[in-house]
């Protein structure tokens, strides 16, 4: 994993707001992303990303670099996600909306012709939204942002081994939903 | 190694690349004759693995980072300024101007204390007081005078008071 400087975190730990942007501008990104797969919406995502860039702010001091920084960023970031997603009640009843999506859907066939059209977005949403906030997680750090298993272990201070197992399940229940859609069951 | 384990392997180490050389050769000598855990691999291939394959990345919009910068500088000033907490004003107070602050307020309370302490006293007697009139013979004699329409004073004296409030018995 790419990191910033030591020196810049160093300088942001004790105040200078010219080191700590350099450090937002190194992860505000990917920040948002996950936050936004997370959370499947703009406005909570920058709201989130807000908490994260704040909290990250406040405990600079106490990092103590025995992880990467990225690393130690997308923990921040996943759990101010996951506690926004419980937090908030706009997780929306999951199977009703992936049934909108695919609503027109008849076969297989059609389905992966979709997933090549420019709302390959509203289907990925959907499937994220099927799947448990924890499960979400893993599915968008190994997925989208390409972390290893040990990468996301670290991350979310899990074993390797539950890292494995959330992933199976979750591509389990993406594996069902898609099953019910191609037989035309939602 | 039975499909069943295999399309365990194929869902999750074997698609996302954490397999070593060894136990990947076991996998594609299994899908080389097993036309079930090669549908299973596309299937999982196409759908959950590629789905998420080049999906938008979303940029933060500008005002984010002053929002933040805001919120960071706005954090500062807060904690630089004594903080106004009832709590901690008494505890600075403490700190800062024991004398100027605390002497005169314990002075003041002194003071009220004494003040109210007296007026209590003063009922109590004042209390004494009435019950020594009630306790008078019934045949009670009051004198007082009052002015007359040519200005001179003419001097009276009742037989049998009833005095009907506290303050009128005070007064009179």
């Amino acid at each position: 994993m790419d990191d910033v400087p030591e020196n810049i975190i160093i300088k942001a730990s004790k105040g200078d707001i010219d080191a700590f942007e350099f450090i937002y501008k190194a992860y505000s990104q990917l920040v948002l992303n996950v936050a936004f797969r997370i959370l499947d919406n703009m406005g909570d995502a920058e709201e989130v990303t807000q908490q994260v860039f704040l909290a990250v702010y406040q405990k600079l001091n106490k990092f103590q670099f025995q992880s990467s920084m990225k690393t130690w960023i997308y923990r921040i970031a996943i759990n101010c996600a996951i506690n926004y997603s419980r937090r908030t009640s706009r997780e929306r009843d999951r199977m009703v909306e992936y049934n909108e999506v695919f609503h027109s859907q008849n076969s297989a066939g059609e389905i992966e012709k979709h997933m090549n059209k420019e709302d390959q977005e509203e289907i990925v949403h959907s499937f994220l939204k099927v799947l448990t906030p924890d499960q979400r997680a893993c599915i968008v750090l190994r997925n989208i942002e390409g972390l290893s298993y040990q990468e996301i272990a670290e991350t979310l201070k899990i074993n390797i081994n539950t890292v494995r197992s959330r992933l199976k399940r979750a591509r389990e229940q993406l594996l069902a939903v898609r099953k019910k859609v191609v037989n035309n069951e939602l | 190694m039975n499909c069943e384990k295999i399309q365990d392997l194929i869902l999750t180490d074997y698609l996302d690349g954490e397999m070593d050389e060894k136990q990947k050769r076991v996998i594609l000598q299994h899908l080389a004759n097993c036309v079930d855990c090669q549908d299973f691999a596309l299937t999982v291939q196409k759908t959950v693995i590629e789905l998420f394959n080049n999906v938008e990345k979303v940029n933060p919009s500008e005002s984010l980072w002053y929002k933040i910068k805001w919120l960071i500088e706005a954090e500062k000033q807060r904690q630089n300024k004594p903080s106004r907490g009832i709590v901690t004003r008494i505890r600075d107070m403490g700190r800062k101007d024991m004398g100027r602050i605390l002497i005169p307020a314990f002075v003041m309370t002194v003071v009220v204390i004494v003040v109210i302490w007296m007026d209590i006293v003063n009922i109590k007697q004042f209390s004494f007081y009435k019950t020594q009139t009630t306790s008078l013979p019934q045949e009670v004699y009051v004198g007082f005078s009052y002015y007359r329409e040519d200005e001179s004073v003419e001097y009276a004296l009742m037989k049998n008071v009833n005095f009907q409030t506290a303050i009128e018995e005070y007064f009179l």
